[in-house]
């Protein structure tokens, strides 16, 4: 069969099961639908715009009680936090951008980095930011990354790779400060580029392709000898049998050390090496140990409607920073690896605060 | 940018809610075929009616509003972190709140809507309006806000692409 034909054919299935979907759930294309989600939304982004002007501290704990019901209020509310900044991105749907913030572990001290980019992670020296932006995808002009000082200033190209045909989107940066893992994809017809790739912290050369397959942004173990990636069968989806993989930092000693299926997309390795954060479709936390042991759900008590996402550590290990989200908000969080102390770091009604990424002080 | 094609405009608009209760699935279609997330393609939807209904007194003056919502979308359902967010968003109510997901609408043939989505954004763009809507190389022209010139090299290049990946031979019709 040709590829017009099949095509066609394709086509026409699509087409078919749409109209059963119209047909068999009207529900679906119903105009109340739209307005429920229209007018939750207006509502949202008019108090969200109010809670902001009076400080984000203070919204971010209107936040919690309007969204997530009640709070574990058995954790002292006297900061046991560590220091440091966490980083985050709020998604501006009109703008269709994230925009990226810094702020202390407590909510104070919030500053716009005056940034918009897909994604953005710290150095470890917690002075540099790593970003990529994919808005900047585009024909002769591929995906890379580039560096940012912790005020959102300086921002310096890290292109040093010159292959058209290779974009490389996000990722993390080696403990020791020196390399970066990337997800990479081709521009054109190159599937074989899909995959993660090593590059020199300082410039962006000296490529290396580690694997190759569609995978997320890899992370860089504490010590630096492993990196781990979230791999997929097909697509991300709830039956897209998503897993997490660990693998030697050199590319070589892959493993899969959760069930297909288990995994989505975001995680991270703690301090100590010893556990990984990640998601579960359905935004529930879970832990593993890197050799695939230990596997375990963070018990957390959320409201109805509210996923637990983007994980990532404090510091010292003892906390779990993550956006919690419902419908069309969410905030920046932080709780115990036990599923205790859960408390806002930052968050307003209509704000979108995803993917937090803690500094070290 | 989404405004430079749209010159033709009607005296006035049709309802919103003719308008969409109109298109929403097949722009929700055209979501899944492009992001390959049943539960995110919704989302993906919902947010570019939800622009479209921002500026409805404009947008839905222009001849075709349909083109332009496609044109949203489209540009959503590529970009790796919209499609992750919306992805995210709807896992979270599936479970919490026992929504139901989106029926498998490429049940019909999967792995050719997979090789489409491997493919490069754009090209992915254009394959999917061309077969998935039976659109004409105008129309997906149109859409995309592209020179017709550019829709053919995109088709042209994107079935070539596919050929190998689906062990199918390439015609040009």
């Amino acid at each position: 069969m040709t590829i017009d034909s099949r095509g066609r054919r394709a086509g026409q299935e699509f087409r078919r099961a749409i109209d059963d979907v119209r047909s068999s759930s009207p529900d679906r294309g119903a105009i109340a639908r739209f307005e429920r989600i229209r007018v939750r939304k207006q509502r949202n982004r008019r108090i969200g715009a109010t809670l902001l002007a009076t400080g984000v501290t203070v919204a971010a704990i209107v936040f919690v009680g309007r969204v997530f019901g009640p709070v574990d209020r058995g954790t002292p509310a006297a900061p046991t936090l560590p220091g440091g900044l966490i980083l985050y991105g709020d998604w501006d749907a009109q703008g269709q951008r994230a925009d990226w913030y810094t702020a202390r572990p407590d909510g104070s001290g919030l500053r716009d980095l005056q940034l918009s980019a897909t994604c953005a992670v710290w150095f470890p020296d917690g002075d540099r930011i790593l970003i990529t932006d994919d808005a900047a995808v585009g024909p002769g002009r591929p995906l890379r990354p580039a560096v940012i000082d912790a005020d959102g200033s300086n921002l310096r190209p890290l292109d040093a790779v010159s292959d058209p045909e290779l974009n490389l989107g996000c990722g993390d940066v080696s403990p020791n400060g020196t390399r970066l893992a990337l997800e990479g994809f081709g521009q054109g017809d190159e599937p074989g580029l899909d995959g993660i790739y090593t590059v020199r912290a300082s410039d962006g050369g000296g490529l290396k392709q580690l694997l190759q397959g569609p995978v997320s942004p890899p992370r860089y173990s504490p010590d630096g000898t492993r990196l781990s990636f979230f791999g997929t069968k097909e697509g991300v989806s709830p039956t897209g049998s998503g897993a997490l993989f660990v693998m030697r930092a050199d590319g070589t000693d892959l493993r899969r050390i959760t069930p297909w299926g288990y995994a989505f997309d975001d995680h991270a390795w703690s301090p100590d090496g010893a556990w990984i954060v990640f998601q579960r479709p359905y935004g529930q936390l879970y832990l593993v140990h890197p050799d695939g042991s230990g596997l375990h759900r963070v018990p957390l008590s959320l409201g109805s409607g509210t996923g637990a996402l983007n994980p990532s550590w404090s510091p010292d290990g003892a906390w779990i920073v993550v956006s919690l989200q419902r419908a069309e908000e969410s905030g920046i969080f932080v709780v115990h690896p036990d599923g205790t102390g859960l408390r806002p770091v930052t968050g307003a009604s209509g704000v979108q605060a995803q993917h937090p990424d803690w500094g070290t002080p | 940018m989404l405004e430079r094609s749209d010159p033709v405009v009607r005296l006035a608009p049709e309802p919103f809610e003719d308008f969409y209760g109109r298109e929403y699935l097949a722009v929700v279609g055209l979501a899944y075929a492009l992001s390959g997330s049943r539960s995110g393609a919704e989302d993906l939807a919902q947010e570019a009616f939800l622009a479209a209904h921002r500026d409805w007194d404009r947008i839905g003056a222009y001849e075709r509003p349909e083109a332009w919502v496609r044109r949203v979308v489209a540009n959503l359902s590529v970009s790796a972190f919209r499609r992750r967010a919306a992805e995210a968003k709807a896992l979270a109510r599936i479970l919490f709140e026992q929504e139901e997901s989106l029926p498998d609408l490429g049940a019909g043939d999967p792995e050719f809507w997979a090789a489409i989505r491997a493919l490069p954004r754009r090209q992915a763009q254009v394959v999917a309006l061309y077969y998935l809507e039976d659109r004409s190389l105008a129309q997906v022209a149109e859409i995309l806000d592209v020179t017709l010139g550019t829709v053919k090299r995109h088709l042209h290049t994107g079935r070539q692409a596919l050929a190998p990946r689906l062990r199918s031979e390439v015609d040009e019709p």
